[in-house]
C-alpha cells in the first residue's frame, strides 16, 4: 500500500526508495507513535513527506495519474462514454490539493478522515477539496457524461 | 460551496452518516436535476476507479530468498553505504511494525502484506544497487583509484560543501591535454552520503563501439542538473586500459552559482608545459579568458579574466593544481599587480558577510535539517514553519551575494613554475 500510495505520486522508479525510506522513518519515529490514528494513515503521512521531499529534491512535479491509454477500455456501462485520455487532462488540470483528495478518496480508498490525518488537515478541508475536485471534473468532462 | 453539493459528493462516497444519507436520497428522488449530478459524480468515480492503472507488487517469497542469497559486502563496503544498513534495518523494521502494532492499536492487517513485502523489495533493491556499485568501483574493475586521477581515499574527494544532506556534489579529473592524452574530461560524482562514488564518465576517441556519450553539462553550465538513468559504460581510460562496467542511477547536482568541480591532471604534471596545459584547462572550464601569457626564467605568467560567478571555484582549482609550483595573485581594481601582492582572499570574503559558500553550506543544513523535521512534522507545523523562515532569509542573501559576485569581473595572474622532480 505504501509502495502504490509512492508510485501514484512519484512514480513506480522512485517508488521503492520512497518506500523504504518510509519504514525506515517509521521505525526512527515508532516510539513517537500513540496509536491515536491507524497504523495505516500514520505510516501513509510519513509516506507522503516522503514523496513531498522527493518531489522537492528532484524539482519535479507531482504526477498527475497516468493511464495505460494502449489498454482495451473496460466493458461496464459507466467507463465506456469516457475518453481516459480526456480524463487524465481533466485531472492533470485540478489543482495538486484537489487532486491529491480526489486520487486519495477515489483510488486509494480512504475516507475523509483518514486523507485528513494522512495530509494533517481537517477532514472538513478534504471534503470540500474531494467536492469541488469532482465537480471541476464534471465540468470537464460534460460533454462526455 | 453549496452545503446540498457537498453533501452529494459525500453521498456518493459513502461519507453520510445513514440519516443525513435518508434525507438525501430522497431529495435526489424528488429532483431530477440532482440526481443527473449524483448520477455524473457516480460515473466519474467510477471510471477513475477502474481506470487507474494497476501498479504490482510481488515476489515476497523471493524478495526474502534474495536477501539470504545474496553476496555478503565487507565491512568496509557496509560502513561506506548506509543504505544497505538501512535496507536491513527496513526490513527488521517492517516485520517489527507487523509483529507490534497491531498489538497496540487496531491495525488493518490488510495493508501489511504489500508493504513489508515493498519493503523488503527496497531492501533487496538496494543491496543490487551496492553490489552495481561494487562491480564499477575502481579495485572491483581491476583499475586503481590513482589510474583513474582518483584520490585513494573517497572521503578526501569530496568538497567541504558538499555535505548537503542529500544534494551532491561532483570531482571531475581532467586529463592532461596534449598528443600524450585523448583530451577527454572524467567526471567522478561522489555522492555524499547515501550512494558510492563511481566511474561514470568514459567515452572518447578511443572508446569501443556502443559507448554511452554524454556531455559534460556539470562543466559548462554550474547551475545545470544531470540525470543518469541505470546504463553501461565502455571506454579506455588513461593508463587503465578499457573499461566496461554498469553505472548507478544517480544525479550530479552542482551547487549553484558556484563552479561545483575541481580538477587534476590523471597523472602528476611533469613539465611546465603540462601545468600551462591545466592552467588553461581550468580557465577555460571556468569561463575566464586567458588575455596575455609571458615566460622568463623558467616561468610562466598568465592574465586571466574572471567571471565572479565562477572565480572563486576557478581560483581553488588553480592554487590545488599548482601547489608548490606557482601562485595565484589578484590584482587590483587598477590593474596592477604591484598593489595587489598579497595571496588571493579566501572565497567571496568581503567584509563581514559570509562567502556564497558558507551561505550555501548554512543553507544546505537548514534544507537538511527541516528533511529531519518532516520525518516528525507535518508542513504547517511550527518548527517547520520556523525554519522554512530561515531558508527564505538565506536563499534571499545568497541570491544577492551571488548577483553581487556575479556582476563582478576579477582578474588575476596565474605563475607556474616548473613542478619539482
Amino acid at each position: 500500500m505504501v509502495y502504490k500510495f509512492c508510485a501514484r505520486r512519484i512514480g513506480t522508479e522512485r517508488a521503492a526508495d520512497a518506500a523504504q525510506e518510509t519504514f525506515v522513518t517509521a521505525i526512527r519515529a515508532i516510539s513517537n507513535f500513540r496509536g491515536e490514528s491507524e497504523a495505516k494513515t500514520w505510516l501513509l503521512g510519513i509516506a507522503n513527506n516522503e514523496c513531498r521531499r522527493v518531489i522537492r529534491r528532484d524539482q519535479s512535479a507531482s504526477l498527475a495519474i497516468e493511464f495505460d491509454l494502449d489498454l482495451v477500455p473496460q466493458s461496464s456501462e459507466e467507463t465506456r462514454w469516457i475518453d481516459r485520455e480526456v480524463l487524465r487532462d481533466a485531472l492533470a488540470e485540478l489543482s495538486e490539493d484537489h487532486r491529491d483528495a480526489v486520487i486519495m478518496k477515489e483510488v486509494d480508498g480512504l475516507t475523509y478522515e483518514e486523507i485528513g490525518l494522512v495530509l494533517g488537515i481537517p477532514s472538513g478541508t478534504i471534503k470540500s477539496r474531494v467536492h469541488h475536485g469532482m465537480l471541476q471534473l464534471r465540468s470537464r468532462l460534460r460533454g462526455q457524461l | 460551496m453549496s452545503d446540498l453539493q457537498s453533501q452529494l459528493t459525500a453521498y456518493v462516497d459513502g461519507e453520510l452518516p445513514e440519516d443525513v444519507a435518508r434525507e438525501v436520497v430522497a431529495k435526489i428522488e424528488a429532483d431530477p436535476e440532482i440526481a443527473r449530478t449524483v448520477a455524473d459524480l457516480k460515473q466519474i468515480r467510477s471510471v477513475i476507479q477502474s481506470e487507474t492503472p494497476h501498479i504490482p507488487v510481488s515476489g515476497f517469497n523471493e524478495t526474502l530468498a534474495a536477501i539470504r542469497a545474496g553476496t555478503p559486502l565487507t565491512e568496509e563496503a557496509r560502513q561506506n553505504r548506509p543504505f544497505i544498513k538501512y535496507g536491513q534495518f527496513a526490513l527488521v523494521g517492517v516485520i517489527a511494525l507487523v509483529l507490534i502494532v497491531p498489538a497496540v492499536t487496531n491495525f488493518n492487517p490488510g495493508m501489511t502484506a504489500p508493504a513489508t513485502e515493498m519493503a523488503s523489495k527496497s531492501a533487496v533493491a538496494s543491496q543490487e544497487k551496492a553490489m552495481v556499485a561494487d562491480a564499477v568501483a575502481p579495485a572491483a574493475s581491476g583499475i586503481s583509484a590513482n589510474e583513474l586521477g582518483m584520490k585513494s581515499d573517497p572521503s578526501a574527494s569530496r568538497r567541504p560543501d558538499a555535505a548537503t544532506g542529500g544534494t551532491t556534489a561532483t570531482e571531475s579529473v581532467l586529463a592532461k591535454e596534449g598528443p600524450a592524452s585523448d583530451g577527454l574530461i572524467y567526471l567522478k560524482p561522489t555522492l555524499g552520503p547515501v550512494l558510492p562514488p563511481e566511474v561514470v564518465k568514459g567515452p572518447g576517441p578511443s572508446r569501443a563501439p556502443g559507448s554511452v556519450e554524454r556531455p559534460l553539462m556539470a562543466l559548462k553550465d554550474p547551475s545545470t542538473t544531470m540525470e543518469m538513468p541505470p546504463t553501461r559504460v565502455a571506454g579506455r581510460l588513461p593508463g587503465a586500459g578499457p573499461f566496461n562496467g554498469p553505472v548507478v542511477p544517480m544525479v550530479v547536482e552542482p551547487l549553484p552559482g558556484t563552479a561545483s568541480f575541481e580538477m587534476r591532471s590523471p597523472s602528476d604534471p611533469t613539465s611546465i608545459s603540462d601545468m600551462e596545459a591545466q592552467v588553461r584547462a581550468v580557465v577555460s572550464a571556468g569561463k575566464g579568458t586567458i588575455g596575455s601569457v609571458s615566460r622568463a626564467n623558467g616561468e610562466s605568467k598568465f592574465t586571466v579574466s574572471l567571471d565572479g560567478s565562477t572565480a572563486d571555484a576557478v581560483i581553488l582549482s588553480l592554487r590545488k593544481i599548482l601547489g608548490n609550483s606557482g601562485s595565484v595573485l589578484s590584482l587590483s581594481s587598477f590593474g596592477s599587480e604591484r598593489t595587489a601582492s598579497k595571496s588571493v582572499a579566501p572565497p567571496g570574503a568581503v567584509g563581514d558577510e559570509p562567502s556564497p559558500e558558507d551561505l550555501q553550506k548554512q543553507l544546505a543544513d537548514k534544507r537538511a535539517k527541516r528533511e529531519e523535521l518532516l520525518r516528525d512534522f507535518y508542513e504547517d507545523a511550527k518548527p517547520v514553519k520556523e525554519i522554512d523562515t530561515e531558508i527564505a532569509d538565506l536563499e534571499k542573501r545568497l541570491k544577492e551575494r551571488t548577483k553581487v559576485a556575479a556582476g563582478k569581473k576579477q582578474t588575476i595572474v596565474v605563475t607556474v613554475k616548473a613542478p619539482k622532480q
